[in-house]
């Protein structure tokens, strides 16, 4: 496994204290958090920041860590033999911890002293939480996506590692955004016994390059010509499930919004597809094209700036 | 030496019949004290009036996870939770608003 830099991702000294440890975190959590960040990476610079933080904010595991001394990120490492024997373990639960590096899971996750809990009653597994990468193509007819979730597990020299467990799973048409696709008795197996916790996915929807999402509603830009706007007209539009023909209202304006009942993602309450026209210039590029426009400029009375005199 | 599991039966929460307050806690992840002071503070709106009686739409799901996931990693409070998710949600409704107006006054790429 690879040594994490813990007070490099927190942009700390060796000697900070504890108070401005807090401070970094909080500054960096607010930068960070994938529900207010707008950069790219910042789902996976705010799991770092928590690793950091996990143990750098906890005295008895940043006094643990301190010991390993000063190495360079990423370098090769493997815990000493005698790791964690000086401490006093407060013996906290090691859950949520499932998504930080095998460097965490070796020093202080699962099965470390850290997590000697000596709980060996019978309890129901914990649930698992984890997220799952959807196309909006895949949220309205539904799809089949093989898993690879990475659970801790003992191995037989009694290090902890990162194990790959693999899932088939089929997306039912109809999730959006932020919904939860529950697999039943997939989640941490019940110690001692007990019952199996869920593993629940978060459904994340991709970026579509033509839909804008929200909820089950889509909205599609339709480009129209100044005389489909002007005239009216029955167009073909894209929609999730196929083209249909819309009704183009003469005199349309652009930005006007259409409602396409019932054509956005399926469910319950099905969601609607909503059209907002474009209006496009066709270019004065040839001659015929300029003479047209001539012609317009001539004999339509019209000025667009009649309202600024 | 990987587990491969053939694996199809799941369920989708959002779209079925209304939880109560353990099936919603669980789901959020967050504690049944939590989730009462967040229908104190207006943040959750359950139906019922006694917490035996409340009932929870399916799709509050995601904002009570939201909110348990600001309050756990950005350490806030619930008082303070729901103003910042009022402005999260209008914010991601603007940035939709500013997206579909963009592409009608915007070329094509």
């Amino acid at each position: 496994m690879r040594y994490r830099d813990y007070y490099q991702v927190m942009g700390l000294e060796r000697g900070a204290t504890q108070a401005e440890i807090k401070r970094s975190y909080r500054k960096l959590a607010r930068k960070y958090h994938p529900d207010v960040s707008k950069d790219a990476n910042a789902e996976d610079k705010f799991k770092e920041l928590q690793e950091a933080y996990k143990v750098l904010g906890d005295a008895e595991k940043r006094a643990a860590y301190d010991q390993l001394g000063r190495r360079p990120p990423g370098e090769e490492f493997q815990p000493p033999p005698d790791w964690g024997r000086n401490f006093e373990y407060s013996g906290q639960s090691a859950g949520g911890d499932a998504e930080f590096s095998d460097f965490f899971a070796n020093l202080f996750g699962g099965a470390s002293p850290f997590a000697r809990s000596g709980a060996s009653t019978t309890r129901p597994g914990r649930d698992h939480h984890a997220s799952i990468e959807v196309t909006l193509e895949e949220a309205f007819s539904g799809g089949e996506r093989a898993l690879q979730l990475q659970r801790p597990a003992v191995s037989a020299d009694g290090h902890v590692g990162l194990r790959t467990h693999e899932l088939r799973v089929k997306i039912p048409p109809g999730v959006t955004q932020g919904q939860q696709i529950r697999l039943a008795g997939q989640g941490e197996p019940g110690p001692a016994g007990g019952q199996a916790g869920d593993l629940y996915l978060e459904v994340h929807l991709q970026p579509h390059r033509r839909y804008q999402v929200d909820g089950r509603d889509v909205t599609l830009t339709l480009p129209i010509a100044p005389w489909e706007a002007a005239l009216g007209a029955t167009v073909a539009v894209p929609t999730l499930g196929g083209p249909v023909e819309l009704q183009i209202p003469a005199g349309a304006r652009a930005g006007q919004k259409l409602r396409l009942r019932g054509r956005g993602l399926p469910g319950r309450e099905p969601g609607d597809q909503f059209v907002v026209l474009k209006i496009v210039l066709p270019p004065a590029a040839t001659e015929r094209g300029r003479a047209l426009y001539e012609q317009m400029k001539r004999e339509l009375p019209f000025d667009p700036r009649a309202d600024l005199k | 030496m990987r587990k491969v599991i053939e694996y199809t039966r799941v369920e989708v929460v959002g779209d079925g019949d209304p939880l109560d307050l353990v099936s919603f806690t669980r789901l959020c992840r967050l504690e049944e004290d939590t989730v009462a002071d967040l229908v104190d503070s207006g943040v959750l709106e359950p139906v019922g009036r006694t917490r035996a009686e409340w009932r929870f739409p399916q799709r509050a799901v995601a904002r009570g996870r939201t909110a348990a996931r600001l309050m756990r990693e950005l350490e806030l409070d619930e008082a303070s939770i729901g103003l910042v998710l009022d402005l999260i949600e209008e914010r991601d409704s603007l940035r939709r608003q500013l997206d579909v107006l963009r592409s009608v006054i915007e070329e094509e790429d």
